[in-house]
């Protein structure tokens, strides 16, 4: 057995087959429970002659009866040959005789059947078993150590009588209220004294029995039951020593598997990190590139603020020259365009105000006072003059027309 | 006891590793890697929020910007054209000399001109007051003489009326001619 198996294994069993074993009823006052020399002293009464052949292995309390006579308790112990080696395969982490896998094997029927009271069987192609389970609890276990056929059989179920109140085989052909219980595919089925038993399949969640491994996996189950228990531990033909070797194995490499799961949750971990600072980096740099060009953009506007504001100041300097100069010429031909054919005018008088704007004045002479208001109309219709006024109007008696004077002002190109 | 301390705990070695050694490590990494990377990240984020929230928006950038440029190619230009329109002459009486010349030159005779000087804001401003007779024509001559070919030049003020005896049939004409220079060092 290699550490990769008892490592993939949370724990190794191996059933030992054909152990000498022995029940033992020992009656202590009530409520009291059997000690380790109460055993000893039980054996070797039960053993008498044979006592030196053979020596207690382990030893579990099976079944407790209180009677006004006191605690009967019926005791399973396995019985190691003196002269036998232990001889048990390396690399286990428990050898436990088959009876006590029957005995677990009879807690999971009850479990799974819920049945407090029934006969178990199992047929093997050397040996078979027999467990009585009454009350909630294992009462006695029969190997015969015969196959599976009609002997055994008879044998079996003559083992129901070991249960208190079940003796009534004459009368009922062996059938009582004691249930029975049997393997799916156990070769005993095919015997007619146990068929005349109706006996229930059990299944318990197990494929049927392959070709290579027969009808033992209900043994390898039990077995496997049995091992866990801690009541069952003193029967261990397993020493110490090898169970430590194993556990060591076992915790070694759960070290191992706790380094490198924490390994990687560490690199998960960090991964993880890698992976949200690069997104973050990745935006970080493509934001940080639209800001250089927004920068670049904003640099290029503060620049244009600044040259603007200096062109501002230099063109503020330049105020008095802001209007270019006037075209007079056009300034002469409006006011010629805006008089009649027959008309003259004298004075034209510009003068520069302190804000700058420029007041007209001259005057005009008409032939008719008819044509006086078509001056000024045709003055304001222009775009170049404003708030014309006409004054002085007055005609002359010697040459018949018409004077007048026109003041207004002179809106700049 | 059968066993001492010191070998419960060289059996249980392992054990006891499995349960020290991968804390420790998680302890040591997240002591020396995962708090700097989580550091490194939160600088990154916080970055991020930093850049999020002083983002600008590309078309208010753009037309800004147009529009500044816009405004000092107008500036500029308009600088450079009113920059044109200062008086490069090099004295007074340059100036008035060639206003003369200009007066005389649209045929009209001048008989008096007065410089006079001023100051126009940060401009130094000369006003050269000339007077004399001319024709209709001539003084039509005249103003587009200096409106084609003096931009520095600028009549301002004027009077035109008929002359008397002396102007025989012309115009009688006083114009006030404004020219606006700067000194070298910029004062007015």
């Amino acid at each position: 057995m290699d550490g990769a198996w008892i490592n993939k294994t949370g724990l190794v069993a191996e059933g030992l087959a054909r152990k000498p074993y022995i029940h033992l009823d020992i009656r202590t006052p009530f409520g009291e429970t059997v000690g380790e020399s109460q055993v000893q002293e039980a054996l070797a009464e039960s053993l008498g002659p044979r006592k030196d052949k053979y020596r207690l292995g382990g030893w579990h309390i099976q079944f407790v009866e209180d009677t006004n006579l006191g605690s009967n308790h019926r005791v399973f112990a396995d019985l190691i040959e003196t002269t036998a080696s232990s001889g048990g395969l390396a690399g286990m982490d428990a050898g436990l005789s088959l009876e006590l896998a029957i005995e677990a094997l009879g807690e999971l029927v009850a479990a799974e059947k819920g049945e407090q009271n029934f006969q178990l069987l199992y047929g093997g192609a050397q040996f078979c078993y027999s467990l009585l389970y009454l009350n909630g609890s294992p009462f006695h276990v029969l190997r015969v150590d015969e196959g599976a056929g009609d002997k055994a059989a008879a044998r079996l179920r003559r083992h129901r009588e070991f249960a208190p109140g079940n003796r009534d085989s004459a009368q009922t052909n062996g059938r009582s209220g004691l249930k029975t219980f049997l393997p799916e595919g156990d070769p005993l089925r095919e015997t007619a004294t146990v068929r005349d038993l109706r006996p229930d399949a059990i299944g318990l969640g197990a494929a049927d029995g392959s070709a290579e491994t027969g009808n033992a996996w209900p043994l390898h189950l039990g077995l496997a039951h049995a091992a866990r228990q801690r009541d069952f531990s003193p029967h261990n033909r397993v020493a110490a020593d090898a169970r430590r070797r194993n556990e060591g194995i076992r915790t070694r490499f759960r070290f191992f598997l706790a380094m490198g799961a924490a390994a990687v949750l560490c690199a998960l971990a960090a991964a993880v990190f890698a992976i949200a600072i690069h997104r973050s980096q990745s935006e970080l740099r493509t934001l940080k590139e639209k800001a250089s060009a927004y920068q670049a953009q904003v640099d290029s506007i503060r620049a244009l603020r600044k040259e603007r504001a200096r062109l501002e100041a230099a063109v503020g300097d330049l105020q008095p020259l802001w209007h270019g100069a006037m075209d007079w010429n056009s300034v002469l031909g409006s006011i010629a365009s805006a008089l009649p054919k027959e008309a003259g005018m004298d004075g034209l008088s510009v003068s520069r105000q302190a804000d700058g704007s420029l007041e007209l004045s001259f005057r005009a002479w008409v032939r008719d006072w008819n044509q006086v208001q078509g001056i000024q109309k045709k003055l304001s219709a222009s775009r170049r003059f404003s708030g014309v006024t006409l004054s002085e109007q007055r005609k002359d008696m010697q040459t018949g027309v018409v004077v007048f004077h026109v003041t207004g002002k002179l809106g700049r190109d | 006891m059968e066993h001492g301390l010191p070998t419960r705990i060289w059996e249980d070695r392992w054990r006891i590793l499995a349960w020290v050694l991968p804390a420790c490590l998680l302890v040591l990494f997240a002591d020396r890697v995962a708090l700097p990377l989580a550091v490194r990240l939160r600088d990154s984020r916080s970055q991020l929020a930093s850049l999020r929230e002083n983002t600008y928006e590309p078309a208010w950038l753009d037309s800004t910007r147009d529009a500044l440029r816009k405004d000092v190619e107008a500036l500029r230009a308009f600088q450079v054209s009113r920059e044109g329109a200062l008086n490069r002459d090099s004295s007074i009486q340059a100036t008035v000399d060639r206003v003369r010349r200009l007066a005389q030159g649209s045929g009209m005779e001048v008989v008096k001109t007065t410089p006079i000087l001023a100051k126009a804001d940060s401009l130094r401003l000369l006003k050269v007051r000339i007077e004399g007779f001319s024709r209709y024509a001539g003084l039509m001559e005249l103003f587009r003489v200096l409106k084609d070919g003096h931009p520095d030049l600028f009549p301002e003020e004027m009077l035109i009326r008929q002359g008397g005896d002396r102007a025989d049939g012309r115009l009688e004409g006083q114009l006030v001619i404004h020219v606006y220079d700067r000194r070298k060092d910029g004062a007015p």
